[in-house]
């Protein structure tokens, strides 16, 4: 084996990335060779020190901070936010700050994964909703103009988010009502709009995809890298997606298509 | 358990500023949470996650083709970059360097003159203790380019560190 064919072998030799025959004959030339033996021990002495330089390398207790205040990663809830920064607090040791991200990722993610049969209900609530407000066996906040609507909805959720506005003007359908509806402990903000096209209430709430029905089909939109699940139950159609933290549920009897195009043209880009 | 600073790590070699490492991190996780669902149970989250913040690097930071090699440069008849007499050039020792420069920081701004290509294989494997196979994957590239990436990049770093990392530190 020459030196030059030796060097790449000596790099996974030092990764303990390589075996069989590779490996021996690298080995017997290290044994032969005393320049390439010092260039395999240089770089164990500089993997060695590599490796020292990023155990050294925390990140910053700001990066933490700014985490924890991301509205995507920490829905604004009151009591898992304080828990939090109570967990990561810069007084605390860099264990427990390490802790407590290994809970975001380690406990959070998978609960949340876990959590997906129950969150899905959600969806399919919207749809039930939907049909009882048409029943008018929901009672709805009326008010004047959209804005007022938007404002009681907001005082309701303690200012923590709005509902999502829609101009429909061109479907001939105003804002004329709206309720904050609790599931599983979570409010959600309703809208109804009325008008000459089929009623539709849309749904605004801190959550995932995963609210979208167990089967609900997906459809991606290219241009604005947005996600919608599409999904019915008994005549009425439900278009969700989400805006950051926000999910936002479109519910009406019009057809799918034009449900569709309704959240399409109305959603912010991702 | 220590995630965020090991992501913390690879963004700030790959980025070389403190400001943008933290956004990188904060979007790698800001993703992650929005597409949990692919995550799968059991398999290593440290380079899922490692992954995502590749791949917004490579996306939003430099939008240059992946893995233009020096190979690559010269199979289209471009000049070959002579980075190991430039380095040689740049690096004429430790008695015309800062004398008392940390070790940390003398590898740390080492590693930021390596041409990415070649750093982050670096990065990946002694930093971020991953294997071959896992950081082909991250980098979608060969096991091979890997390891003639990282033997190049560990050459080229030396250079780099001559005087400061040497077999005697092992001794």
């Amino acid at each position: 084996m020459r030196c030059e064919e030796a060097q790449e072998l000596i790099t996974a030799l030092v990764d303990k990335e390589l075996a069989g025959a590779e490996k021996l004959a690298v080995e017997d030339h290290l044994r032969a060779c005393s320049k390439c033996q010092l260039i395999y021990r240089e770089e164990q002495a500089l993997k060695t020190k590599v490796r020292m330089v990023a155990a050294s390398m925390s990140a910053p207790a700001e990066l933490r901070e700014r985490i924890l205040s991301d509205p995507r990663l920490f829905p604004p809830k009151a009591e898992p936010q304080g828990f939090w920064h109570g967990l990561w607090r810069p007084s605390r040791s860099p264990l427990q700050a390490a802790f407590a991200v290994g809970i975001l990722i380690l406990l959070v993610l998978p609960v949340l994964y876990l959590m997906q049969p129950a969150r899905q209900t959600v969806g399919l609530t919207a749809l039930e909703t939907h049909g009882k407000i048409l029943a008018r066996s929901l009672s709805l906040v009326k008010a004047g103009s959209q804005q007022e609507v938007k404002e009681q909805l907001v005082r309701s959720v303690e200012q923590r988010f709005a509902p999502m506005g829609y101009d429909l003007s061109a479907m001939n359908l105003q804002a004329v009502g709206g309720l904050m509806q609790e599931v599983k402990g979570r409010k959600i903000l309703v809208t109804l709009y009325e008008g000459q096209s089929p009623s539709l209430t849309c749904y605004t709430f801190l959550g995932t995809e995963q609210d979208a029905p167990q089967g609900a089909a997906v459809f991606f939109d290219q241009e604005k890298k947005i996600n919608f699940y599409i999904f019915s139950s008994g005549g009425i159609n439900g278009v969700l997606h989400r805006e950051g933290a926000l999910i936002c549920i479109l519910v009406s009897r019009m057809p799918m298509s034009d449900l569709l195009e309704v959240a399409r043209s109305k959603a912010r880009s991702a | 358990m220590t995630h965020l600073d090991h992501l913390y790590r690879v963004a700030f070699h790959l980025v070389k500023k403190k400001d943008e490492a933290e956004d990188l991190v904060q979007e790698t996780y800001a993703r992650a949470l929005g597409s949990y669902e692919q995550f799968t149970l059991g398999t290593n989250m440290k380079a899922w996650l490692t992954r995502i913040l590749y791949n917004h690097f490579f996306d939003d930071y430099h939008r240059r083709r992946r893995w233009v090699s020096v190979e690559d440069r010269a199979e289209r008849g471009e000049e070959e970059l002579d980075y190991w007499g430039k380095v040689a050039a740049e690096n004429p020792g430790p008695e015309s360097d800062v004398l008392h420069m940390e070790l940390n920081v003398k590898i740390t701004d080492a590693l930021g003159k390596i041409p990415e290509e070649f750093r982050v294989p670096i990065i990946l494997v002694d930093m971020g203790d991953f294997t071959y196979a896992e950081a082909a994957e991250m980098l979608s590239c060969p096991v091979g380019t890997v390891r003639s990436r990282l033997s190049r990049g560990r050459r080229l770093l030396h250079k780099h560190l001559r005087g400061y990392v040497g077999v005697e530190d092992e001794e």
